[in-house]
């Protein structure tokens, strides 16, 4: 009786909070519905209807609505960043549709997208082990999936890829898991007590426990040195679906980050596993960035630079955090719609193919270069915007506790934004000063839609340059308190 | 006098950038038009500027001492525990930036006029010129750090295209290492700009990039790191101290000083000529411009204590570049190597921090903007008509360019500090500034005077290798192109040649406009300086 | 702190000195810019120069021994009320100068009217005439040292052009860039004495620093000498003396003017200017300079063979006496000296013009090519020329020292202010003035006697096929005939055997100028040996002069040692333009193969770093793959698809991250 009180209880606690989860909802209604959608209209080649990705859209945007709803109130993180994921997912998908009549199997696509981005979504607000681990993995699953969807040999390959490293460190990850919930006896991130459990089963095993923990997380936001996995995948990948691995994953781990962290971070190692990972992160991606010569491949590393960039950013504040999160999204879509554009138009993604583009085509020159300067953290763009306030926020913070890890922190990053001019601008570099070989090059058409979203992003980066308010008010209505 | 008038000099050519970029390639001769237009605008603007200019004014760390003020609140972040982030768009003038401001916008005026000829990809250069146009005002007129910090970044990118697409041969390589080389160097000021904003705490609690209140040193919060009560230190160095350094050594890549000056040669050579006008012209000057409107007047004290270091590095530029000069085979190259040598005297000028030196540091400035412009469009004229810029290929040119040779002559020696021309004034009053400095070693003086003779030395030896002797020209092919200046050339050198003699003869047209300011300065520097 | 300088008032005579002072820069502005036709430029700027002329007399009658006029204003101010004042001084020393210089220079632009015909630059050398007397002008009116140096540069450029006036010449391209260097090595010392003067007085008013120095202080020591490296460069004493025998690479008018009479002379004019505020030490510096210049130069005018380097050596070794009579405390006897010298000299330089414009026109005319200025050519002119030998004569007489003229009565003055040097290291001063005496007569007696006696020696070289000379114009002659006049003691001194008389001694200096009996007889002594000796050796009928068409141009290292200005442009050559080449190739390698190879370095350390990385990234990762890939597929254990050993090795790899991080943070 008292278990069926308790279950009713749960039950009611449940279904009263799941207010909060109309978005998870209603894209798991677009899912379903998209399947049923796409089963109906299945064709026989093969190949889905292309508006079933339309379908999709409306459910995203509903949910993208529905979920701007929490500025009524105060929204706190987790709401925030979802409204960030669905705005990626918007963004994504939107994509997706300009160029579906390349897009095999478009129902499946989509569907798995919305797999995708349920986990994410998940991640984003929860404390609880089990639900961090079922997000985790459904997010996991649907990109690995995700990843082979340029169905060619290599395609296969880096989804493969992706799914056994990927299933390593998920096993490092539950294992990690598996073995805080023994030693706090709770599911609850927010409730572990580390330093109580560490008085009964000393230091190590806990913080082995918390390390394996991370380590799961830093597989997943391709942070170092949990990042091997990145480069190959991103090459194979559809470019969308990089573009969208780059930012949705990485940003939803991130939030489960702050929202756990404090709670591991009373341990002043795992802190500094952070810090390492930072700047390794920072140095690997740019150092072996510098070294790519398929614009896909280097983005992938210059990911991994942000990642590195990112967990700084984590150390100097939450609000810089969020608002360079914010950014790094838009700076990562443009440069993936760009590089989709050129890939389109001339099928190459070599950066040494790119010589001449600059004057077939001046606009995305132009919105190239602005991206590019906007990732290297140069004004007039909202990328040097982020990366000041991540600096500022860093030397308030050494101010405060003079630890000189972060000035090494704020170093490295300064070090680290010439290193990444380097490789940078090789793309402007190639598309404007180098001689042109045009001849060579087969033209296709261009989306209109693309190069005008394209646009729009180019110019937020923009505008959050000349008026950073609007976002920055909002972030610090945030509250970061659940 | 509180008008918008500087806003509009800013936006003149962002105006004229968009014309540029919607005027169909077709129309291929409006791009020049439009660049000239925009000039002459400007020129304008400034001329109302100058007639309007309040001698007078003095100080220069409080709003009153600037003339044509425009503070509007910019943006404005509520950042929770750091308090109130601060950016306005804040500009105006004062004696020296309105020196700078002329310069600009006359020298822009120069290269538009030498870019007559360029066609190919005409919209690019051109939009792009005029965007360099605008950051370069803006840069000279910001009081708000941020702005100044966005104006000076904004110069790059264009002028890494302008000598990446329309450069020389080695274009590539050289405006590569001209962006790094200046992206090191703002990076270093970027760290003390993020510094100076976190420790800078107005009243009401808001931090500010306003370079006013970072002049104020009642404005850092008590226990900030650049606080000078505070006495903070990194790695055992005092931070104050380290911070001055680190914008030195930004704006020193800028001015170039050696041992960071490889860039300038380089980029120099392979810019095409009008960009070679800008970058000698007026780029340069920023770095001197930064000094004087930031590192020194925020950070009195270490520019008192860093002044033996930044005199030596002065007098090693004039010295080091002269060698260097002397040693060129390539007439532009020699020629850049002379700027790194003259820019050397506007460091010494300033280190001395005497009414004398920091006058004559501006004045050096200015004159080496005019002269070394000059000096460029001079390494074109033969660049244009051959393609070969070696002096060893020509001789006796003054039998066949005969108006040519006397621009050169009277380029090369208001170059070399002859008086009669605006160089000589700088130069002897950089000298006497020096010399009786308290802060510098009497050697300094003396040993910079060693510059002029070696300047005299490039000089005259290429004026008798190119010019005198008999009529030869190794590349026989493009013999027939020898010919005189034309019209329009012509025309570019006589305000120039102008200017650098109507400042050598008459100096009080820009020191009417520069005195109440250095005097403000230098007291301003004597008096917060000491203070520790 | 404000300067001591005040406004003065602006008088007649200082606008009658403006006047004055910018005719010949008017001169110079008209005939660059406009486009006039034949003559018309010459006949104007000589004009324009008459009128200097006529207003120097009127300056002169009306400031000579009356009290000084100086006007002065503000040139431009700096800071809150730091003055750079301009103004004019005229007092006794400046009117006399003026006189001196547009007299000269008008006679300069007279006699060039008729030596420049039909050259191609003809009215382009006027204006450089025209901007080279202004800037001596320039120097003369000022009362300022800042002031004075801005022209005494303009001088060394104006002296620029017109040295390099025939471009096309390798040779005198060459030298006027070595003029303009040499010269602005003395420079630096000038503008190192501002900076002393000014950074301890805070003026550089010539009067003011009169009233204001303190001779003992040491500085101030420190500063007489830095000036007096100005005097060296331009006046062309030891060491830099090298510049001015090159210089005679310009047309011969100009060496005149330039090289002989009033631009060598700004630099004892300086001394002049100074003098009250140099310390008596660095007075007996100078001294010992000028007296080092007398005899150097004499020694080096004894063996030349072209006529206008005698002239230039001659110039020099004159120029050392001006010094010595500075540094012996008689400046009154060096400005006379320097008066003097500029008739005679210039006479000369003009005569010798006259020789070198005749031999031309007849070497066009009998179509044959030989070298104008060498004496060694000449002989027997006395009787071709004879208007030319006789102003050549007087005026050599003058440079000799010879009673009754007008250079006896200030060499005079200054060996006996040189006799008052007698003590120590200090009589090496008047032991070399008195052997340059002998030198003098020595050279040109030589120079005097090889040119216009004997007989015509071209001949004997070349075929001639009309021995006809063309007589010089009226035009050369008038300025001849003027300038041999001025070479005569009349001019200056009732009493031709004492100088200490002469009106100009007695306007310049207050003090009564000793006479010694014996120093006259002594130098007319050695006066008469040194043209005896000539004389002897170089005898029409001698067998040096007979063979003199044949000599080479030196036997033995003493001949060479004269010949060649005692090696002095080798030893600098070697000594420092090579050291200075080479310190600039050095900093050039520097510049390359370190400054910017460490940049390089840098770079590629950083592409090395990357490349590492990247190696590291993929390689060592591959590097195992491939391992591992070949371990497997020779077990057989997976499958046989290499790539999917690959993943495992990545896992393997990130494990053993995992592992390494455990390692470090827990263990």
């Amino acid at each position: 009786m008292e278990n069926a009180n308790q279950l009713s209880n749960q039950l009611h606690i449940t279904l009263s909070s799941l207010s909060g989860y109309w978005p998870e909802l209603l894209i798991t209604i677009g899912l379903i519905v998209t399947l049923v959608v796409d089963l109906i209209f299945y064709k026989k080649e093969g190949n889905s209807n292309w508006w079933v990705g339309f379908v999709n859209l409306l459910f995203l945007l509903l949910s993208f609505v529905k979920q701007s709803f929490v500025y009524t109130s105060t929204p706190y993180l987790g709401e925030f960043m979802k409204l960030v994921l669905l705005l990626a997912g918007l963004l994504f998908v939107i994509f997706s549709l300009t160029k579906t009549h390349q897009l095999k199997k478009a129902g499946e696509y989509f569907i798995v997208f919305n797999g995708l981005l349920l986990g994410a979504l998940l991640l984003a607000t929860s404390t609880n082990l089990l639900v961090i681990y079922l997000g985790v993995e459904l997010m996991s699953i649907s990109a690995y999936v995700l990843s082979g969807f340029s169905f060619n040999k290599k395609s296969a390959e880096g989804s493969l890829k992706y799914l056994l490293f990927g299933a390593v460190s998920s096993a490092f990850m539950l294992f990690g898991m598996s073995l805080l919930y023994g030693f706090t006896q709770t599911l609850d991130v927010n409730n572990f007590d580390l330093l109580v459990a560490m008085k009964l089963v000393g230091e190590m095993p806990i913080l082995l426990a918390v390390f394996m923990t991370i380590v799961g997380f830093l597989f997943k936001m391709a942070a170092a040195p949990m990042h091997a996995w990145s480069p190959d995948v991103y090459e194979a990948s559809p470019t969308f679906v990089v573009a969208a691995f780059s930012v949705i994953p990485k940003l939803a781990i991130f939030v489960l980050l702050i929202n756990t962290v404090d709670q591991f971070i009373v341990l002043p190692e795992v802190a500094l596993m952070l810090q390492v990972a930072a700047i390794l992160s920072l140095t690997i991606g740019n150092f072996a960035a510098l070294w790519q010569k398929n614009a896909k491949r280097m983005l992938a590393y210059s990911s991994i630079a942000h990642t590195g960039f990112l967990l700084i950013a984590l150390f100097s504040g939450m609000q810089n955090f969020v608002f360079y999160g914010v950014v790094y999204l838009i700076m990562n879509f443009a440069v993936f719609a760009l590089v989709k554009i050129v890939e389109n138009k001339f099928l190459i993604t070599e950066i040494s193919q790119y010589n001449g583009i600059g004057k077939q085509m001046p606009l995305i020159g132009v919105l190239f270069v602005l991206t590019l300067i906007s990732l290297i953290g140069l004004p007039p763009t909202a990328g040097f915007t982020a990366k000041l306030l991540v600096f500022s926020g860093i030397w308030v913070e050494y101010g405060v506790n003079q630890n000189p890890i972060y000035l090494v922190l704020f170093v490295f990053g300064l070090f680290n934004t010439i290193v990444s001019l380097f490789y940078y601008l090789k793309i402007p570099y190639f598309m404007f000063i180098k001689k042109t070989d045009i001849e060579n090059m087969k033209e296709h058409k261009s989306s209109i839609i693309l190069n005008f979203l394209v646009v729009v992003l180019v110019f937020v980066l923009i505008l959050l340059f000349f008026l950073p308010n609007s976002l920055m008010d909002m972030i610090y209505s945030i509250s970061f308190v659940k | 006098m509180n008008s918008s008038l500087l806003s509009v000099l800013i936006f003149i050519p962002l105006i004229g950038t968009l014309l540029v970029l919607f005027v169909p390639s077709s129309q291929k001769v409006m791009y020049k038009y439009i660049a000239l237009v925009v000039s002459l605008l400007q020129m304008i603007v400034v001329s109302v500027l100058y007639n309007n200019f309040d001698t007078q004014r003095i100080g220069n760390n409080t709003l009153e001492s600037f003339q044509f003020v425009e503070k509007i609140s910019w943006i404005n972040l509520q950042l929770g525990e750091l308090g109130e982030l601060s950016i306005e768009y804040f500009v105006g003038v004062d004696g020296i930036s309105i020196s700078m401001v002329i310069l600009s916008v006359f020298v822009v005026l120069i290269g538009v006029l030498s870019s007559w000829n360029v066609t190919e990809k005409g919209k690019g250069y051109f939009a792009l010129f005029l965007l360099l146009n605008a950051a370069i005002i803006g840069c000279f007129v910001a009081l708000d750090f941020f702005l100044f910090y966005l104006f000076f970044e904004l110069m790059l990118l264009p002028m890494y295209f302008l000598i990446g697409i329309w450069g020389g041969k080695r274009r590539e390589y050289a405006s590569i290492k001209f962006f790094l080389y200046t992206l090191l160097g703002s990076i270093f000021i970027l760290v003390v700009m993020i510094a100076l904003y976190v420790s800078v705490e107005l009243p009401n609690g808001a931090h500010t990039f306003n370079l006013l209140s970072m002049m104020d040193s009642n404005n850092y919060s008590l226990t900030s790191l650049l606080s000078i009560g505070a006495n903070h230190t990194i790695l055992g160095v005092s931070a104050r101290n380290l911070a001055f350094l680190f914008l030195f050594i930004g704006f020193a890549i800028k001015i170039p000083v050696v041992p960071v000056h490889t860039w300038l040669p380089d980029a120099h050579v392979q810019a095409p000529t009008a960009i070679s006008v800008i970058l000698a012209g007026i780029l340069l000057k920023i770095g001197g411009y930064g000094l004087i409107r930031i590192a020194y007047p925020i950070f009195p004290e270490a520019a008192i204590y860093y002044a033996w270091l930044v005199g030596f590095l002065g007098v090693v530029s004039i010295i080091y570049g002269a060698f260097n000069a002397l040693s060129c085979t390539d007439l532009k190259k020699m020629i850049a190597y002379s700027s790194v040598s003259h820019m050397g005297f506007v460091l010494l000028g300033l280190a001395s921090l005497t009414v004398e030196g920091v006058t004559g540091s501006i004045f050096q400035m200015f004159s080496h903007g005019i002269i070394s412009s000059g000096l460029f469009l001079i390494a074109g004229v033969v660049y244009d008509r051959t393609g070969d810029r070696r002096i060893d290929n020509y001789s006796g040119l003054a039998h066949k360019m005969p108006k040519y040779t006397v621009v050169v002559v009277m380029l090369f020696f208001a170059s070399l500090g002859l008086p009669g021309f605006s160089g000589f004034i700088a130069e002897v009053l950089v000298f006497l500034g020096a010399f009786k400095s308290e802060v510098l070693p009497e050697w300094m003086a003396i040993s910079a005077t060693f510059g002029l003779l070696l300047g005299a030395g490039y000089y005259l030896w290429t004026i008798q290798r190119m010019f005198f002797g008999k009529y030869f020209v190794r590349n026989t092919e493009k013999e027939n192109n020898m010919v005189d200046l034309s019209k329009r050339e012509f025309l570019m050198f006589i305000p120039l040649v102008f200017f650098a003699l109507l400042l050598g003869v008459f100096p009080h047209f820009l020191l009417d406009i520069l005195n109440t300011t250095v005097n403000s300065f230098i007291a301003f520097m004597s008096t917060t300086g000491i203070v520790k | 702190m404000n300067s001591l300088e005040t406004i003065l008032p602006f008088s007649l005579l200082t606008q009658f000195s403006l006047v004055l002072l910018f005719m010949p820069f008017f001169s110079f502005l008209l005939l660059s810019f406009l486009p006039l036709k034949n003559r018309n430029g010459a006949f104007m700027s000589s004009f324009l120069l008459f009128v200097s002329f006529v207003i120097a007399l009127f300056l002169f009658a009306n400031s000579w021994n009356n009290p000084p006029d100086h006007s002065r204003w503000v040139w431009f101010e700096i800071g809150n009320g730091i003055l750079f004042t301009s103004g004019i001084w005229l007092n006794n020393l400046t009117v006399l100068l003026l006189l001196l210089v547009t007299f000269v220079s008008f006679l300069v632009h007279l006699f060039s009217m008729e030596y420049m015909k039909g050259d191609k630059g003809y009215n382009r050398y006027f204006s450089y005439l025209g901007l080279f007397t202004f800037s001596m002008l320039g120097i003369v009116l000022s009362d300022n040292l800042l002031l004075m140096f801005v022209f005494w540069e303009l001088v060394g450029f104006s002296s620029y052009l017109l040295i390099g006036f025939w471009f096309h010449k390798e040779a005198a391209a060459k030298a006027s860039k070595k003029a303009f260097l040499v010269n602005r090595i003395g420079d630096l010392g000038f503008l190192i004495g501002l900076m002393i003067l000014r950074s301890k007085y805070n003026t550089l008013d010539l009067e003011t620093l009169t009233s204001v120095v303190e001779t003992s202080d040491p500085s101030i020591y420190v500063a007489a000498l830095c000036l007096f490296g100005g005097v060296v460069g331009k006046s062309a004493q030891f060491p830099l003396l090298v510049w001015l025998p090159d210089a005679m690479e310009g047309p011969t008018p100009v060496s005149a003017l330039i090289h002989a009479a009033t631009m060598v002379a700004a630099g004892v004019f300086l001394l002049a200017r100074i003098v009250p505020f140099v310390p008596v030490e660095a007075l007996h510096v100078m001294a010992l300079i000028g007296a080092i210049t007398a005899f150097m130069g004499g020694v080096a005018a004894l063996r030349q063979f072209d006529i206008k380097k005698i002239l230039a050596f001659s110039t020099i070794s004159q120029l050392g006496y001006m010094v010595i009579g500075v540094g012996a405390g008689a400046y009154d006897a060096a400005i006379f000296h320097l008066i003097t010298h500029a008739f005679f000299k210039a006479c000369l330089f003009l005569s010798a013009g006259a020789i070198i414009h005749s031999l031309h026109q007849f070497s066009s005319k009998n179509d044959v090519n030989f070298d104008t200025q060498d004496i060694r050519l000449m002989g027997g002119l006395r009787k071709k020329m004879p208007f030319t030998f006789l102003v050549f004569l007087l005026s050599s007489m003058a440079l000799m020292g010879m009673p009754l003229f007008s250079g006896f009565l200030s060499k005079e003055a200054i060996l006996m202010a040189s006799s008052t040097m007698n003590i120590g290291w200090q009589l090496v001063v008047p032991v070399l003035a008195f052997s340059s005496v002998l030198i003098t007569a020595f050279y040109v007696t030589r120079m005097v006697v090889i040119i216009f006696f004997g007989e015509f020696r071209l001949p004997k070289v070349k075929v001639i096929n009309t021995p006809n000379f063309a007589s010089v114009s009226l035009i050369m002659k008038i300025p001849l005939g003027l300038l041999a006049i001025g070479s005569v003691f009349v001019l200056f001194s009732s009493n031709p055997f004492d100088g200490s008389h002469s009106w100009i001694i007695k306007g310049l200096s207050s003090h009564v100028a000793i006479h010694s009996a014996i120093v006259s007889y002594g130098s007319i002594t050695l006066m008469l040996v040194g043209m005896g000796l000539a004389y002897a050796k170089f005898k029409p009928s001698g067998v040096y002069v007979q063979n003199l068409h044949k000599e080479l141009d030196y036997q033995n290292k003493w001949q060479s040692l004269s010949f060649n200005n005692w090696h002095l442009n080798k030893i600098y050559d070697v000594v420092f333009i090579r050291q200075i080449i080479n310190i600039a190739n050095a900093v050039k390698t520097v510049e390359e193969k370190m400054i910017d190879r460490i940049i390089n370095y840098f770079a590629i350390f950083n592409v090395i770093l990357a490349k590492f990385i990247g190696l590291f990234d993929q390689y060592i990762v591959d590097g195992l793959v491939h391992l591992s890939a070949f371990v497997t597929s020779a077990i057989g254990w997976l499958s046989k698809n290499i790539q999917t050993g690959k993943v495992q090795t990545h896992i393997v790899w990130a494990g053993l991250g995992i592992l390494m991080m455990i390692l470090w943070f827990v263990v």
